[in-house]
C-alpha cells in the first residue's frame, strides 16, 4: 500500500524535476522580467484569492445547511410523515447533485455554458449593469464581465464553489451537531449558534475549502479560454501563458510559465496553512 | 407547575404515545426507566429539539408547545455534558447571557455566583480540552442554569462519572436544586440517585410514565 | 479532524471572531478588486474611444498580427486588440457559436491558418469578408542537430527506421500534406508509417524537439516560429512537401459578419494585408505575403454603372460603402455617356475603378482599359403595352398597325437605345427599325422615362427592359410586358470589369461578391434581371 503511495509521490517529483532541468534558472529570471509574465501572475493571484473568498462564503453556509439537513435531520423532523419525509431526502439529494454538476461537466462545456448564458436578455443585463458600475467608478475601459476580468473570476468561482461545498459539507458533517442542539436551548437563534458555535469547529475545513478553490481556480483554463478569452495583459492568467507559450513554439517559455505556476502555487498554499491554521495551535495569539 | 399531556412522539418505528406528565414547581423529579425507554427522546421534546405529534407542554401558565427551543426558557444538560468545544469556559457559561443580551457586570456577577456554587472558579479561563468528566458536567450546570430557566433537564447526569466524582455531583445537585429554586427534571436508570435526591420519582412502564413515589 | 481544540477564534470568545473574519474577508474582496483594476491601465481608458476591435488570431501567426496590431494602433490610435489565440480550428468553433448564441462582444475579426474554414463560416454567414494574408508551405522537418537526410515525401514514407509524425486530417496541413501524397500515390504508405496524427502542427513540433520524433510534416513557419522562440536553431527544414507548390496553406483574415465596427475592422484587415504595410510584418516571421491592395486610410472609388441597376442596387453600394468604410463616387447613367465619360477622362484620378456595364456592346468600346469582364445579369427587351391597347399585339410590327403612340430609347445615349436599334434591324425583324421611329412620338435618354409617360398616358407601347417595369410594382398594373422572344438579340447582357489602373482590386472583388451574392439575388430577380454570374454564396 505505501509503496503505491510512495510511487506517486515520485512521479510527482519527477514531473517537477525535469521541468527543473528543462529550463534554467537564468530563463526564469528572463521571465520574471516579462511584464507580461509578471502580469499574468499578479492577475492569477487575484483572481484566484478573489474566486476562493467568494466560493467560502458561498459554501460555508451551503455546507452547513446541506449537512445539518442530513438524512438523520430530515428524519427527525418529518419522520411522522413518510412521504414527505421521502420527498425532503430526494429533494436532498437533487440539490447535492445539482451542486456537483460543475465538478463533473468538463470545463469547456462551463465556458460554453457562461458564455451563453450571458447573451440572453438576464445575462445582457447583468452585464450592462457591469460595465456601467465599472464607468460609474471611473473605470470605462473594463466593458462587463464578457472576455474581462470579472469573467475570469466568474469562470474560476463556478467551479471552484463547488469543490469548496463539497469540502464544507463534509467538514460540517464530521462536526457533532449536539452542542448546537445545546446552544439552542439557551436561547440562541440559528444563525448565532451557526457562527458562534457550528462555524469556530469548521475552521480547518474552511481552511481546507478555501486552499482547495485557490487551488482549483489557478490550475482553471478552459472555461478561462472561452469565457475571458487570451487577451495579453488583460486577461491573461498563468494558465493561459503556458498554453499560449506552447501554442507559439515556445516550449521552454511554457515549461518556465508551468514553473512559475508551480512555485506560486506551492508557496501561497504552504503559507495559508501555515498562517490560518497556526490560530489552532496558538501561533497567532 | 409543569404539564406535559397526551404527548406523542414519533421517531423512525419508534414511538411514545399517550404520556402524561406534572411537575410542582421547584421539585426535584426524578424520571426513571430502562436503557432505549425514550427518556432522552421525552428530554429532547419538552427542550424543544425534537417535534411532537400531539399533545401539549406547559411550563406554568405557558403552552409552549409550539414554541421553538431557543424561546422556551429550558435549561439542558446533555449526557456526556456537550461543552461547545471552541469556546472558553466563563463565555459557555454567559452564552445564554450574552444571547438575552444582559449587561456585562450583570453577567460577570452571575458567572462568578455559579461558578462559586459549582466550585469551577479555576478554569474559567480554560477551554473544555483536558476538564475532567467532573468538571465538565459542573460547567455544564452552570452553563443551562445562568439563564434562570424554569425548568432544568438532566439527563443522566451522574451515569458517566467514577464513583467518587458521582457522590460530589449528587451532593452538588442537590445544593444547586436548594440555592437556585429551579425545578429539576432528572432522567436516570439508576435507582440509587432517585433515592437520593428525588422529591418526586416516575417510572416508565411499558412507555406510559407512572408515578412511584413523592 | 480534531474539533475540541480552541483556536484563534476562541479567545474573543463572544464577539464572534468568525464575524471579524467575514468583514475582513470583503474588505480584502474590495482591496483584490481595486488591484485588478490597477493591474490593467487601460481600465481609466475614457468612455468615448470605446470602439475596440477584437480579434482571434490563430496561434502560429500570432507574432506577425501582434506586430500588424501594434503597428495599426499606432498609426490610426484606434484600439485593435488580439483577445483570443489558438487553434484554427478551434477559433472558428468559438466564432461560430458565438455567432449562433448571439454574443454581443465577440471576435470581430478572425484570422485563421486554413483558409478553407473561413470559407466554411461565409457559406455559414458568419463570416463576410475574406482577406487572403500569407501563404505557407508544409514542410518535412527535423531536430536542427539530426543528420538524417530526407529529400522528398517518399523518402519520408520509406524509410521505416523515422519516426515521423503527421497531423490529422481535421488540422489543414495534415488535409494537405494527405492531397501532396494523394497525388504522388503515397497516401496509404504516409498513413500506415506515420507514428502519431496529433491534432496540432505544434504538439508535432515540441514532440520533434523533445526527441520523441525523427521528423515531422509541419508548415515552414512553425519551423521559423520555433527557432526564434529559442536563442539557437532547435528546428530545421529537410525538404518541403510539395516541391511543385500545387498545395500551399493559405493564411486568411475574416470578418465577422455581425461586428458592430466592420469599418474599423475592414480597415485593419486592409492595412494588414497591404503591401507596404502588411506584407513586411508577414515576411519577417517567414511567410510569403499575399499582398492586397495598397494600404489607403480610406480608399476612394469612382463607379461606373448603368442606370438600370438603379433600383436593385443604389442601396446596396451605399451600404457596402459604409460596411467597408470607404468613399465611393458612383454614376449611374445611361451607358451610352457613361462610355464617352470614359474616353474623355484625363484624369486618372477620376477614372472608374469598375464599370458594370448595361451590355457587352459598351463595354466592348473601352474593353482596352478594363480588365477580362464576368458576366453579371441579364436583362429582356420587351414591348411594354398599356393594359387597354395590348389586345392583338404580338410582334414588334404588330405596333405598326394602329395608331399607337410609340417611345424607343436614343440608340447613342443609352444602352437600350442601342439595343432595341440592333433588335429591329436584324433577322426576323430587320428593317423595322426605321418605321417604328418615324412613327415614334418621343425618343429619350433611358428607360425609366418611357416607363413613366407610359404611366401618365402620354404614351401607349415602348421598347424597355423587363426590369424598367418591374421597378414600378404599381406600373405592373397599367402596363402589360410583351416578350418578344424570337430575336436573340432582345437580350441585354450585363458584364462587371476593373479598371486595369485601379489601386483597389480586391476592393473591387469584394464589390462583385457583394453585388452577386445570394442576398443581392433575390433584389435582381424581383427587378425583372437574371442572374447569369456563378453565385458567390
Amino acid at each position: 500500500m505505501s509503496g503505491l503511495g510512495g510511487l506517486y509521490l515520485v512521479l510527482i517529483i519527477l514531473l517537477v524535476v525535469v521541468d527543473f532541468q528543462y529550463a534554467s534558472w537564468s530563463d526564469i529570471r528572463e521571465s520574471l522580467s516579462d511584464e507580461r509574465v509578471v502580469f499574468s501572475i499578479y492577475l492569477s493571484l487575484i483572481t484566484c484569492s478573489l474566486a476562493a473568498i467568494l466560493s467560502i462564503w458561498v459554501a460555508v453556509p451551503t455546507g452547513y445547511v446541506l449537512a445539518r439537513l442530513g438524512r438523520d435531520a430530515i428524519q427527525r423532523h418529518l419522520g411522522q410523515k413518510p412521504w414527505l419525509n421521502r420527498l425532503a431526502q430526494f429533494l436532498r439529494h437533487l440539490v447535492d447533485t445539482i451542486l456537483d454538476i460543475p465538478i463533473v461537466l468538463p470545463p469547456l462545456v462551463v465556458g460554453i455554458s457562461l458564455l451563453v448564458l450571458f447573451q440572453t436578455p438576464v445575462g445582457r443585463s447583468i452585464d450592462h449593469a457591469t460595465q456601467s458600475f465599472f464607468s460609474w467608478a471611473g473605470f470605462p475601459g473594463i466593458r462587463g464581465i464578457t472576455y474581462e476580468i470579472p469573467a475570469i473570476i466568474l469562470a474560476q468561482f463556478t467551479v471552484a464553489a463547488a469543490f469548496a461545498i463539497r469540502t464544507m459539507r463534509n467538514t460540517f458533517e464530521q462536526i457533532d451537531d449536539r452542542p448546537e442542539l445545546v446552544a439552542l436551548t439557551l436561547g440562541a437563534r440559528r444563525f448565532r449558534v451557526f457562527h458562534s458555535v457550528a462555524l469556530p469547529q469548521a475552521w480547518p475545513g474552511t481552511v481546507a475549502a478555501f486552499t482547495l478553490a485557490w487551488a482549483r481556480s489557478l490550475g482553471e483554463f478552459g472555461p478561462i479560454l472561452i469565457f475571458a478569452g487570451t487577451a495579453r495583459m488583460k486577461t491573461e492568467v498563468l494558465s493561459t501563458t503556458v498554453y499560449l507559450n506552447f501554442q507559439f513554439g515556445n516550449l521552454r517559455g511554457a515549461v518556465v510559465a508551468s514553473l512559475i505556476l508551480i512555485s506560486v502555487a506551492v508557496v501561497v498554499l504552504v503559507a495559508t496553512r501555515l498562517l490560518l491554521l497556526s490560530g489552532q495551535k496558538g501561533g497567532l495569539r | 407547575m409543569i404539564r406535559i399531556s397526551e404527548l406523542a412522539i414519533g421517531q423512525g418505528d419508534f414511538r411514545l404515545e399517550d404520556v402524561n406528565l406534572s411537575l410542582p414547581d421547584q421539585c426535584y423529579a426524578i424520571l426513571m426507566g430502562p436503557t432505549g425507554c425514550g427518556k432522552t427522546t421525552l428530554i429532547e421534546a419538552i427542550c424543544g429539539l425534537r417535534p411532537i405529534c400531539n399533545g401539549s407542554i406547559y411550563l406554568g401558565n405557558h403552552n409552549v408547545t409550539n414554541q421553538a427551543a431557543f424561546d422556551r426558557n429550558v435549561g439542558y444538560v446533555p449526557q456526556d455534558s456537550v461543552l461547545f468545544p471552541t469556546m472558553r469556559i466563563d463565555h459557555q457559561i454567559e452564552f445564554a447571557l450574552v444571547v438575552r443580551k444582559m449587561a456585562k457586570n450583570d453577567r460577570r456577577q452571575r458567572v462568578a455566583e455559579l461558578a462559586d456554587l459549582l466550585g469551577i472558579g479555576n478554569i474559567l479561563k480554560r477551554f473544555p480540552q483536558g476538564l475532567s468528566g467532573g468538571e465538565r458536567q459542573r460547567v455544564a450546570l452552570a452553563r443551562a442554569l445562568a439563564f434562570r430557566p424554569q425548568l432544568l433537564c438532566l439527563d443522566e447526569p451522574l451515569s458517566a462519572l467514577d464513583a467518587s466524582t458521582k457522590s460530589q455531583i449528587s451532593s452538588l445537585l442537590k445544593r444547586v436544586h436548594a440555592q437556585e429554586k429551579v425545578t429539576v427534571l432528572h432522567i436516570t436508570h439508576n435507582p440509587t440517585e432517585a433515592v437520593e435526591l428525588g422529591t418526586i420519582v416516575f417510572r416508565m412502564v411499558d412507555q406510559k410514565i407512572v408515578q412511584t413515589s413523592s | 479532524m480534531n474539533h475540541s481544540r480552541p483556536n484563534c477564534f476562541g479567545k474573543r470568545g463572544q464577539t464572534s471572531v468568525a464575524l471579524i473574519i467575514g468583514l475582513a474577508s470583503l474588505i480584502a474582496i474590495i482591496l483584490l478588486m481595486f488591484m485588478a483594476l490597477r493591474l490593467r491601465p487601460d481600465a481609466r481608458r475614457t468612455s468615448s474611444d470605446n470602439i475596440n476591435i477584437r480579434v482571434y488570431c490563430a496561434a502560429g501567426i500570432a507574432r506577425p498580427v501582434e506586430q500588424l496590431v501594434n503597428d495599426f494602433n499606432n498609426l490610426m490610435g484606434s484600439n485593435v486588440e488580439i483577445v483570443r489565440t489558438g487553434g484554427s480550428g478551434e477559433l472558428a468553433g468559438q466564432v461560430a457559436t458565438e455567432f449562433q448564441s448571439g454574443v454581443e462582444r465577440g471576435a470581430d475579426i478572425v484570422i485563421l491558418a486554413d483558409d478553407l474554414l473561413l470559407e466554411n463560416g461565409q457559406k455559414e454567414k458568419y463570416i463576410r469578408e475574406i482577406f487572403p494574408a500569407a501563404v505557407q508551405k508544409p514542410v518535412i522537418a527535423i531536430a536542427a542537430d539530426s543528420d538524417l537526410r530526407i529529400d522528398n515525401l517518399a523518402d519520408l514514407v520509406d524509410r521505416q527506421d523515422i519516426a515521423y509524425g503527421l497531423t490529422s486530417k481535421r488540422a489543414a496541413i495534415g488535409k494537405l500534406a494527405r492531397a501532396v501524397a494523394q497525388r504522388d500515390n503515397l497516401l496509404e504508405p504516409l498513413e500506415a508509417n506515420r507514428k502519431t496524427d496529433a491534432e496540432n502542427v505544434m504538439t508535432l513540433a515540441q514532440a520533434l524537439v523533445t526527441g520523441s520524433l525523427d521528423a515531422a510534416v509541419l508548415w515552414d513557419t512553425t519551423v521559423n516560429q520555433v527557432n526564434q522562440a529559442s536563442e539557437q536553431p532547435l528546428l530545421k527544414v529537410a525538404a518541403y512537401v510539395d516541391p511543385r507548390d500545387e498545395f500551399t496553406g493559405n493564411v486568411g483574415m475574416g470578418v465577422v459578419s455581425t461586428t458592430k465596427h466592420p469599418a474599423l475592422a475592414i480597415q485593419f484587415a486592409r492595412f494588414a494585408t497591404a503591401p507596404e504595410t502588411g506584407s513586411p510584418a508577414f515576411g519577417r516571421y517567414g511567410f510569403s505575403a499575399q499582398p492586397g491592395d495598397h494600404w489607403e486610410e480610406v480608399p476612394e472609388i469612382h463607379l461606373f454603372i448603368g442606370s438600370m441597376f438603379t433600383p436593385v442596387l443604389e442601396e446596396r453600394v451605399r451600404r457596402f460603402a459604409k460596411r467597408q468604410g470607404v468613399n465611393i463616387y458612383s454614376r449611374w447613367e445611361g451607358c451610352g455617356k457613361l462610355v464617352a465619360s470614359i474616353n474623355s477622362i484625363e484624369d486618372p484620378e477620376l477614372f472608374p475603378d469598375a464599370f458594370l456595364a448595361c451590355d457587352f456592346r459598351f463595354l466592348e468600346q473601352v474593353q482596352d482599359r478594363f480588365e477580362a469582364p464576368v458576366t453579371v445579369s441579364s436583362n429582356e427587351i420587351v414591348m411594354a403595352v398599356q393594359s387597354a391597347q395590348a389586345k392583338g399585339i404580338k410582334n414588334p410590327s404588330d405596333l405598326l398597325t394602329g395608331t399607337l403612340r410609340i417611345g424607343i430609347c436614343e440608340p447613342e445615349q443609352s444602352a437600350l437605345g442601342w439595343l432595341t436599334r440592333e433588335l429591329l434591324s436584324s433577322p426576323p425583324y430587320d428593317g423595322l427599325y426605321e418605321q417604328i421611329k418615324n412613327r415614334s412620338a418621343v425618343t429619350v435618354d433611358v428607360g425609366p422615362t418611357l416607363v413613366s409617360q407610359l404611366m401618365a398616358g402620354g404614351l401607349d407601347a415602348a421598347f424597355v427592359y423587363r426590369s424598367n417595369v418591374m421597378a414600378d410594382p404599381q406600373s405592373m398594373q397599367h402596363i402589360e410586358i410583351i416578350p418578344i422572344s424570337r430575336s436573340e438579340n432582345s437580350k441585354a447582357v450585363q458584364p462587371w470589369a476593373i479598371s486595369k489602373t485601379t489601386k483597389n482590386p480586391q476592393l473591387m472583388q469584394r464589390l462583385l461578391e457583394m453585388i452577386i451574392s445570394s442576398d443581392t439575388i433575390s433584389g435582381f430577380e424581383k427587378a425583372g434581371f437574371r442572374v447569369e454570374a456563378p453565385l458567390t454564396d
